[in-house]
């Protein structure tokens, strides 16, 4: 086997994207069998939930408020993805919000956070991100960690990032205020 | 003249990096680690590189460069994003050597998501050393290549793991960093033979030691190299007895600790393990040229 074989097939396998049954040879018969295919696969694991846990705060902290973080990372580690932490980072909240299961505050989180993460990095940006529910509240309790349904105030809110917004980074808008 | 004793720095903590700086004769960073990418362009963060070059201008600490994302084993090239921060980072630091993991990293550009090892054969050598010589060539300091763990199973191979180490070496010039750590895991997870692994191997292509802990997984009682802690009695031990060995070029032993694990630790704690490896090291240390 030549190491182009050797190195695709060991990524198909790393990736759970086949398994023994796809394969002729011994030696990647044996790994398919192995349990240090399962373990490589939670070391690729843990490294992606780390790199996610420090990329994204306020998104890693509702998934794990909602006791998604498991199985969207799991997803996401069997994907395509960046070598590069931060571009990583930003794949996996694309990712997530391509995912069909993903709630609107889920979306409005990730959203807020990825231009957040852009305007840190210096780039230039004006994005509006509506909201289903107060804002402040949810941001708040998700830096302080108690984050629960409790704090969810329902309403229609815009919340601009922009580097037009100088220090403040973000505004927020309630639209409709008296409907709501 | 004494063995230079260090440790990581990941970036983005400046107020650690100048708290561990007068506790060090080295500061080993990784590119990746120091990265962004922006609009398709991948480059050394601002303020990372600006607090590069304040160390250099404000202390003596050599500079050592260690990638991760290089992938110098993928069969379809290694990374050319790679070499554009070492271009960045050699054009605006001064850097004493630079090295990258003996592994892959990538397939078909798609990463991994970890660090394979390669197979042990001719046609790894042969690809190995045409990209060594290609480094070589364009950065003109020392260039390492380290031992990996084992992940996987290995696949049928030509040479023994220090066979493979030295045929690479005397092919191309190239030194080795030696993971102390990893060579644990590998004994521990796989049957390595330490003690004959070192006789085999010519130690003195050897450059740099690296010290680190990890972690088991419970599971599978397999040992891996997380670094994330304080360097364990049984690798400061192997460490003595490989510098008692007496590699011609060893100069430098760097405490590998990620980034994550510093504050758990902490700095404090980090501090007081750099000076308890620079006693132990440079206790059993004998420069290569005091008995000639």
């Amino acid at each position: 086997m030549n190491l182009q074989t050797l190195q695709v097939n060991l990524l198909n396998l790393v990736k759970s994207r086949s398994d023994i049954d796809d394969l002729d040879d011994a030696y990647l018969r044996e790994v398919a069998s192995s349990q240090n295919l399962v373990l490589a696969k939670k070391i690729v694991l843990w490294w992606r939930q780390l790199q996610i846990q420090n990329y994204c705060v306020l998104t890693t902290r509702l998934l794990e408020s909602y006791g998604k973080f498991e199985k969207y990372t799991q997803q996401f580690a069997t994907q395509k993805f960046s070598v590069f932490s931060e571009e990583a980072g930003d794949e996996f909240i694309d990712f997530i919000n391509l995912a069909e299961d993903t709630s609107p505050l889920l979306r409005s989180v990730s959203t807020f956070e990825k231009a957040l993460i852009k305007l840190y990095k210096g780039d230039t940006i004006d994005e509006v991100i509506p909201w289903c529910y107060e804002p402040m509240s949810v941001i708040q309790s998700l830096l302080d960690r108690t984050f629960s349904e409790s704090v969810l105030q329902s309403g229609d809110y815009e919340v601009r990032v922009s580097n037009e917004l100088g220090a403040n980074l973000f505004s927020v808008a309630e639209i409709n205020p008296a409907l709501t | 003249m004494s063995l230079s004793v260090g440790t990581t720095y990941e970036g983005r903590n400046f107020s650690y990096l100048k708290k561990i700086l007068p506790y060090v004769q080295h500061i080993e960073i990784s590119p990746d680690s120091l990265a962004y990418k922006s609009k398709d362009e991948v480059a050394i963060r601002p303020d990372c590189l600006e607090e590069l070059i304040w160390m250099q201008q404000n202390s003596a600490a050599n500079l050592l460069v260690h990638g991760i994302s290089l992938s110098i084993g993928s069969y379809d090239g290694y990374s050319k994003e790679y070499i554009k921060l070492l271009d960045q980072l050699f054009g605006n630091l001064n850097i004493k050597w630079h090295s990258e993991h003996l592994a892959y990293t990538t397939v078909n550009g798609e990463a991994l998501g970890t660090m394979l090892t390669l197979p042990r054969t001719t046609e790894t050598v042969d690809l190995i050393c045409r990209r060594v010589d290609s480094i070589q060539k364009r950065f003109k300091v020392p260039f390492l290549l380290e031992n990996v763990i084992n992940m996987l199973p290995m696949p049928p191979s030509s040479y023994t793991d220090a066979a493979f180490l030295n045929k690479i070496c005397s092919l191309t010039g190239c030194g080795l960093i030696l993971d102390v750590y990893n060579m644990e895991c590998d004994a521990h997870n796989f049957g390595l033979n330490i003690l004959s692994f070192l006789d085999e191997l010519d130690l003195n292509n050897v450059y740099e030691l690296h010290v680190a802990s990890g972690q088991t997984d419970p599971d599978s009682n397999f040992m891996m190299d997380i670094h994330a802690g304080l360097v364990a009695d049984s690798t400061l031990d192997l460490t003595g007895d490989i510098i008692q060995r007496n590699p011609k070029k060893l100069g430098a032993i760097t405490f590998e600790i990620l980034d994550e694990f510093i504050e758990r630790i902490s700095p404090e704690s980090i501090i007081e393990e750099l000076i308890k490896i620079d006693q132990i090291v440079n206790k059993s240390y004998e420069p290569a040229n005091a008995s000639s």
